[in-house]
């Protein structure tokens, strides 16, 4: 069977399969890959219609390195999911160049499986976990499809068997343990998912307010939720500056606060991030987690060992002593470097005012008065700070809080940069906050003798209603009116369908995710009696013998022999002479069995006579002519 | 060393199939006709079947690895299939009914052909006989013959018939072997020889008495004779008829004798050898619309000539002594 060539529309459906997989992937890789794949696809089907000579051998080769090639020229890691999740792509594209015998769809289909399981590791939304399944049972008609050709035998079938395997399938994931990790690879992507990254130049963030994609959701533990204006949810401190670009300095000690320090009582909230193959979290100012796993560092920052690669959750709450700390290191939070001569110099002047508190709303005035805040930002060269700060003073927040903190630097305040989301919008369908990727904000944290690090968020004298309304809902200001895209993506339709898709996707995603050892235990617990791994074992085996001891029976039912009147009378006269004689051997006809009974017996006895009668009734029925 | 190891291995398997080919034809021994059931159908996984189990595998251990659950649930799903799969190809088989119609009597060491009714099968499913090619029966299809050599002469058990079906998925290899109790039966395999095996006639002094050196067996044309009923068509003389308006079969010259009795005991040699030639002659008096008898041993048999009768001489040189000696 296996050197059977397949046919045309078999090769078509193989290439549909492939083309469903992959769609949905190459939503997160380079578009170079999808170029190579659709290509590849492309010419496998010239080959099958025709118009193309057949492929050789070398083709073959040089389509490998081809493909291979671009993956190391897209990703700069070859050991990154994107790259591994590429190659496997392309490799799978090139089997299918070759797909001539039953044994590469095999494989084919079988990787197919494979790029569904890459597929859920990117995301496990519920458009994803869709497609993922349409994906999943068209793989198995397929293979359905090489051994039986009709395709009303092929429905037939998956009608019984899809729902079988399903139900099969969700037995064993709701009885069987999860197991745990066997060791530790953290998912790398390649590109930055996320905004947010320890290197922040003026521009970097303005391209990021274009994603709607979602970082992260809230949940309120207790019903309450931050004002607007305290929604500053902090992720990376920089403290920096590199004469260009604010960075997050390597020596990031962490803190020597137990981080079991939480208050019980007040706001507490779960953050649910969405994976950003980072090791960063979010925390709203004076907040810490009671999360052992996470590190609590000494900036109140909070991180993970390994970078974020799944959905993660933590509970975040007040602290309970607020107390103040001394500033250590008051050297490198007043580091300069000798870059952007005229804010050096304007700081300088600066140093003559008494307070602190004057010394700020000095820059801050100077920014009300004369800055512009626009997400189209003039290109900045060397000394970008002063060139933003005297000369083209249009910015976004990331151009205002690099200046602040530099300014306030030269002024003999330490200062430094802060890194995260800025909003969050509460779904109008379910009881959660979500924070877009548009929420992407940076400001600045300066240190008062008196009172420790506190926030100065400079874009707030620039565009207050960014930080009233939040970034995306600020319809009243006109610096975003001439981007169509925000035109589009602001309209009250589209926002909504937006918050409700969001709302679905995280209420299934929540609902996947959320199931784990200790949901199960409690669910067989509830239904099982028991959580042993007996209770499991025999739920399954019930089900799996059970189910095809009914599909045994129902077949051998429905082709049972049936027979007529005449016959089972004859059969049960048969019944009553074997008893008292013997039984009629094979190939003996009932007629000489009756000859042999009556020598035996005797022709008057009562079985002798009801087994004549009933020879005599089956045969006028069954073999005489019907003739009147 | 290498080689050794291989051989022992090649061995051991080898041993292991015979085993089990002896275990599993001994349940399901049939006279003619037989249903497979469970008792005869075997399900074992294919390399397809493998991979799949090695894939399930992989994306288990994904699935654990970075805690996902939708990952989980795909890893049990690809088990559920592969977990149904063994009973869904078991159906295929489950239920078929195989009847042997028959063995065609061949001589020894050539091809002869084995028949069978397959009836109440849902799709197509492949055939096998002993270690010929596959057969592939669709399911319009009810009848396969196949080709075999004749192993020996003389009653050899029925060869055996595998019946095989990878459906569904190509996952699962569901078999069968069937053995049936019905045996073939092979002639001798004829051997080209020059002395006719036949004996002097001592009752009947009619006949040509030396009559051991073979003459061509010939169409060359002797004399006409008046056609008698009975005389083949094609020996008319058409011209002849054409010009007397009579008609006249004509008579070939060959010196071939019409009648002639073939005894075992006329030739030296083995047993096998002188069946051998026995089959031969047989075969060419056959050839020749000959009268022939055979004398084996005690055994008679009047001449005569007709394919029944040769065929009823071939069976008696098949079966004389019980066929040939296990090898």
């Amino acid at each position: 069977m296996s050197s059977e060539h397949l046919s045309k529309s078999v090769q078509l459906f193989i290439g549909a399969m492939m083309l469903v997989g992959a769609l949905p992937l190459l939503d997160e890789l380079d578009w170079r890959i999808g170029g190579v794949l659709i290509a590849v696809l492309a010419w496998r089907a010239a080959v099958s219609s025709g118009r193309v000579s057949p492929i050789r051998a070398w083709q073959k080769v040089a389509v490998v390195i081809v493909a291979l090639a671009t993956v190391r020229w897209v990703f700069n890691s070859l050991w990154s999911l994107d790259s591994l999740v590429s190659l496997i792509l392309v490799l799978w594209t090139a089997k299918f160049l070759e797909l001539q015998r039953i044994r590469d769809a095999y494989v084919l289909i079988l990787l197919n499986y494979f790029v569904i399981f890459c597929l859920l590791l990117y995301s496990q939304t519920l458009v994803t976990v869709s497609f993922a399944l349409v994906s999943a049972i068209w793989g198995l008609s397929l293979l359905i499809r090489l051994h039986l050709k009709q395709w009303r035998v092929i429905w037939q079938l998956l009608r019984v068997l899809v729902p079988m395997s399903f139900l099969l399938a969700a037995l064993m994931f709701v009885l069987l343990p999860a197991a745990g990790a066997f060791w530790k690879i953290p998912l790398q992507r390649d590109s930055a998912v996320s905004g947010l990254s320890d290197r922040v130049s003026p521009g970097d963030i303005a391209d990021l307010v274009k994603s709607n994609e979602t970082a992260f959701r809230v949940e309120s533990l207790n019903g309450l939720w931050p004002e607007p204006r305290d929604r500053y949810w902090r992720a990376i401190v920089l403290d920096w500056f590199d004469g260009r670009a604010w960075r997050a300095s390597q020596m990031q000690a962490q803190s020597a606060v137990p981080s079991a320090l939480c208050e019980s009582s007040g706001e507490a909230y779960r953050l649910i991030i969405e994976p950003h193959y980072q090791p960063w979290l979010f925390t709203l100012d004076g907040f810490v987690s009671d999360d052992p796993t996470l590190r609590y560092m000494s900036n109140h920052t909070l991180r993970t060992t390994l970078p974020v690669s799944q959905r993660t959750d933590y509970r975040i709450c007040p602290r309970v002593n607020q107390l103040r700390e001394p500033l250590m290191n008051r050297e490198r939070y007043l580091y300069l470097g000798d870059s952007n001569p005229r804010a050096r110099a304007w700081g300088e002047q600066l140093q003559s005012l008494p307070t602190t508190e004057a010394k700020v709303s000095e820059v801050l005035t100077h920014f009300h008065d004369n800055s512009i805040y626009t997400l189209s930002p003039g290109t900045l060269d060397e000394d970008a700070l002063d060139e933003f700060l005297f000369d083209d003073p249009r910015g976004f927040c990331e151009h205002f809080a690099s200046s602040f903190a530099f300014v306030m630097r030269a002024a003999g305040v330490p200062s430094r940069v802060v890194v995260g989301y800025q909003g969050g919008e509460l779904s109008p369908v379910a009881d959660y906050m979500r924070v877009a990727e548009s929420d992407a904000h940076a400001w600045t944290e300066i240190w008062y003798e008196e009172h420790g690090w506190r926030r100065v968020d400079p874009t707030a004298y620039v565009a207050p209603q960014r930080i009233e309304m939040g970034f995306s809902q600020d319809n009243g200001s006109t610096w975003l009116a001439s981007e169509p895209w925000y035109e589009f993506s602001n309209s009250a339709t589209w926002r909504a369908w937006v918050l409700r898709l969001d709302a679905v996707n995280y209420t299934f995603a929540n609902w996947v995710s959320s199931f784990d050892n200790q949901s199960r235990q409690s669910w067989m617990s509830s239904w099982l009696g028991g959580s042993d791994w007996w209770r499991s074992v025999a739920v399954i085996a019930f089900f799996v013998l059970g189910v095809s001891a009914i599909g045994v029976f129902w077949q051998r039912w429905r082709s049972r022999p049936r027979y007529s009147a005449a016959v089972k009378q004859y059969q049960r006269a048969e019944n009553k002479v074997a008893k008292l004689f013997r039984k009629r051997s094979i190939g003996e006809t009932p007629r000489r069995y009756l000859c042999a009974c009556e020598a035996k017996l005797h022709a008057s006895h009562a079985a002798a006579v009801q087994l004549a009668e009933a020879i005599d009734e089956l045969e006028r029925l069954e073999y005489q002519a019907v003739s009147d | 060393m290498r080689a050794f190891v291989e051989r022992s291995r090649r061995t051991l398997t080898n041993w292991i199939q015979r085993q089990f080919e002896r275990w599993a034809s001994k349940r399901s021994r049939h006279e003619h006709s037989l249903t497979l059931s469970h008792k005869s159908i075997y399900v074992v996984p294919t390399g397809f079947g493998l991979a799949w189990i090695v894939l399930f595998i992989a994306i288990w251990i994904g699935g654990a690895n970075y805690d996902n659950n939708a990952a989980r649930f795909l890893a049990w799903w690809l088990l559920s299939i592969l977990l149904i799969a063994p009973y869904l190809s078991y159906r295929y088989l489950s239920g078929i009914q195989v009847r042997l119609l028959g063995i065609d009597e061949q001589c020894k060491g050539q091809q002869t052909q084995l028949h069978l009714a397959i009836s109440a099968h849902r799709a197509t499913i492949s055939v096998q006989v002993e270690d010929h090619p596959w057969l592939h029966l669709p399911p319009e299809q009810s009848q396969v013959s196949s080709h075999f050599v004749v192993p020996r002469r003389g009653r050899y058990p029925c060869p055996t018939i595998r019946i095989e079906s990878r459906l569904p998925f190509g996952m699962f290899r569901c078999w069968s072997i069937l053995r049936y109790t019905t045996e073939g039966l092979g002639y001798p395999a004829p051997m080209t020889s020059t002395i006719v095996p036949t004996r002097q006639s001592s009752d009947d002094g009619s006949e040509t008495s030396v009559a051991s050196i073979v003459r061509s067996v010939g169409s060359d044309f002797d004399s006409l004779k008046r056609y008698e009923e009975g005389d083949p068509l094609a020996r008319v003389d058409w011209k002849a008829l054409a010009k007397t308006e009579q008609l006249y079969s004509k008579q070939y010259g060959t010196a071939v004798q019409s009648h002639r009795h073939l005894d075992l005991d006329a030739v030296s040699g083995d047993i096998e050898h002188r069946l051998s030639i026995l089959c031969y002659w047989l075969l060419q008096a056959q050839a020749n619309e000959q009268a022939v008898g055979l004398t084996l041993g005690n055994e008679h048999f009047a001449e005569a000539s007709g394919d029944e009768h040769t065929k009823r001489l071939l069976r008696a040189l098949a079966n004389y002594g019980g066929g040939e000696d296990e090898f």
